[in-house]
């Protein structure tokens, strides 16, 4: 993904198991340099089944290489209606491999990339989203007007958050906010973290690179997301706030919309017991 | 401290900015040996084909190193002599500075933690994104390879280090392998379990990393609608329930429950098999959990609070669900996935 600016909107309606009825999507994807970088070395993947942003590392062509591989391997792996984790754990193993080649022929001290996303699996009968992070790019959903991070960082300020050493708000600031714990590449195997969330209708997802979460407060994201029209208003309003706030690094904006799920969970608030 | 090589190695020297003391020996893809150095540590260098060390100073890459001698002022036996196996680097013996590509051209390069600090200036988001792992968060980094890399840290490796095994070092495999055993004890790749920022936020449970086997598989949950899950992998139930964090093992089981009043939380419990008991955790329900031992009263299991419960134990979540733990029938497949 060198090219300064690009997207991809999409949608897909996939039958649900044991006539559980349809569930529909529809998404939009833009990525951009920004307004500092010379190039951009986030790559993103948006098809159905699977939806994922990679932030590449590593001199020259490398860091691009890397994370267009692992977005690369993810699109090979999982097809069909729905992923297994199966597919995205083997997707990512490769793509572990590939970088190692990548780094050997740059001759370079080494080459790797963030990846977090979203695939849609089956879960007890029930459609449900496998959401996947190594690195510090993020998955958030806005469900009922309410935000919340679906991944955790694997990022120097989130252990010193999590140890109590500092505060999420001294993390935004904090000299080391740049270093990353994991990645895949580095000749290690990938150890990604993996949540399964509920696939909700009416909820809207999104997969970004540090480039959009490093300019443009939590905030801000829930208002732009949850105020779009549609997937792709948000995709690039998202991305605009990225380039507004000063673009310092490049911007991926994935937002995929769960536009009808007949087995729809059931998020309202559970009520007191009297028996 | 000396560390010794067979064959000649590219030494790639970095600050270590966060302990003036430290200093740390890793492989880097390339092959290169990146050596992190604190303030305090002052290094020598013996190049191939050359006589008397050589002092080396932070910020240089130099090729063909034969050995080093660190000079940490810690308590470290001087007397001790690393072989750090047959690592191959260039032949020629020559110093350069390191020199780092600019933003002309690549923004973001790997390095270690120190690399950011020897840019100076953490005032800019724009800084690049780089892999490390600070040395004083070693043991705070949820990484399972944590330990991984960490060859030299005074203060956490101990004088009595032993040279590696030859394979770690010979081998392709060993690409990123220690040089050394790992200073740390090493984290097993067992899952980490959080439950993010539910009333279970604080509590972290760690399973075993790999399916239960035939012997331990003993147990399973028969619910209302004649299903039965095995509990060769934790079981999280409610009426929409998510997983918590799972970083590696056994994919859990989630199982939606109907509960038409909505008393039933939407991650109500975790059923899990620890051993040869089962233990059955409310993660934070509304309603709490009944639990009715076979011959006992029932009871209730507090929000966030957890129990080790028998077979035959019944497990009533509310809205007339109502959960067993039973053995294990012997046909039941195992089906988790594993991550």
């Amino acid at each position: 993904m060198v090219s300064a600016a690009a997207s991809t909107v999409g949608a897909s309606t996939v039958a649900l198991p044991d006539g559980g009825g349809q569930l529909a999507l529809s998404w939009a994807a833009q990525t951009n340099t920004g307004l500092k970088r010379s190039g951009n070395q986030d790559s993103y993947l948006a098809a159905a089944p699977v939806f994922a942003v990679a932030d590449g590392m590593g001199g020259h062509a490398a860091g691009d290489e890397a994370s267009a591989a692992v977005v690369a391997r993810l699109a090979e792996y999982i097809s069909g209606d729905f992923a297994s984790t199966d597919e995205i754990a083997q997707a990512l193993r490769h793509a572990s491999d590939d970088i190692g080649e990548i780094a050997g022929s740059h001759d370079r001290a080494g080459s790797g990339t963030t990846v977090t996303g979203i695939a849609l699996t089956i879960q007890g009968q029930r459609p449900y989203w496998a959401v996947f992070n190594i690195g510090d790019s993020r998955v958030y959903s806005l469900l009922d007007g309410v935000l919340t991070q679906l991944t955790v960082d694997h990022s120097a300020v989130q252990a010193m958050v999590d140890a109590g050493s500092i505060t999420a708000v001294e993390a935004e600031s904090h000299p080391n906010r740049n270093i990353i714990t994991r990645a895949v590449g580095f000749g290690k195997n990938p150890v990604p973290d993996l949540w399964f969330i509920p696939v909700a209708e009416g909820s809207r997802l999104l997969i970004c690179s540090d480039g959009l979460t490093k300019e443009v407060d939590a905030d801000l994201i829930r208002l732009l997301l949850s105020e779009a029209i549609d997937a792709d208003d948000a995709a690039g309003l998202l991305l605009e706030a990225a380039l507004a706030a000063g673009g310092r690094d490049n911007v991926t904006t994935v937002v995929v919309e769960v536009v009808r799920s007949d087995e729809a969970a059931d998020a309202d608030a559970t009520l007191p017991r009297f028996d | 401290m000396r560390v010794e090589w067979d064959a000649p190695v590219t030494l790639h020297i970095y600050p270590d900015v966060i302990d003036p003391k430290a200093s740390q020996l890793r492989r880097s893809a390339d092959g290169a040996v990146q050596l992190l150095l604190g303030a305090d540590v002052s290094v020598l260098v013996r190049l191939q084909n050359a006589g008397a060390p050589v002092s080396a100073h932070i910020g240089q890459v130099v090729m063909g190193v034969t050995a080093i001698e660190l000079d940490d002022a810690v308590d470290i036996d001087d007397d001790t002599v690393l072989h750090a196996g047959s690592i191959v680097a260039a032949d020629d013996a020559s110093v350069q500075p390191l020199t780092r590509t600019g933003n002309d051209v690549d923004d973001t390069i790997i390095g270690q933690p120190a690399i950011a600090g020897a840019a100076g200036s953490h005032a800019d988001v724009d800084e690049q994104t780089i892999l490390g792992q600070p040395a004083p968060l070693a043991d705070v980094i949820d990484d399972p390879d944590a330990s991984a890399d960490t060859v030299i840290g005074p203060g956490r490796s101990r004088p009595e280090s032993r040279p590696a095994p030859s394979a770690q070092v010979s081998t392709p495999a060993a690409v990123s392998a220690p040089l050394l055993p790992p200073a740390l004890p090493a984290i097993p790749a067992s899952a980490h379990v959080n439950a993010g920022a539910s009333p279970t936020a604080s509590r972290r449970t760690r399973i075993e990393p790999t399916r239960a086997s035939d012997a331990s598989g003993t147990f399973a949950v028969a619910f209302p609608d004649g299903r039965t899950v095995a509990l060769d992998r934790a079981v999280y139930v409610g009426r929409a329930p998510k997983s918590p964090r799972i970083t590696s093992g056994v994919v859990p089981e989630l199982v939606a429950v109907p509960s038409p009043r909505r008393e039933v939380s939407s991650t109500h419990v975790e059923i899990q098999q620890e051993g040869r008991a089962v233990v059955v955790r409310d993660l934070g329900s509304t309603n709490g959990t009944r639990v009715r031992a076979p011959g006992a009263a029932p009871s209730l299991l507090s929000p966030g609070a957890s129990r080790v419960v028998a077979t035959g134990t019944l497990l009533d979540l509310g809205d007339d669900v109502v959960l067993e733990i039973v053995e294990r029938p012997s046909a039941l497949p195992a089906q988790g996935g594993s991550w």
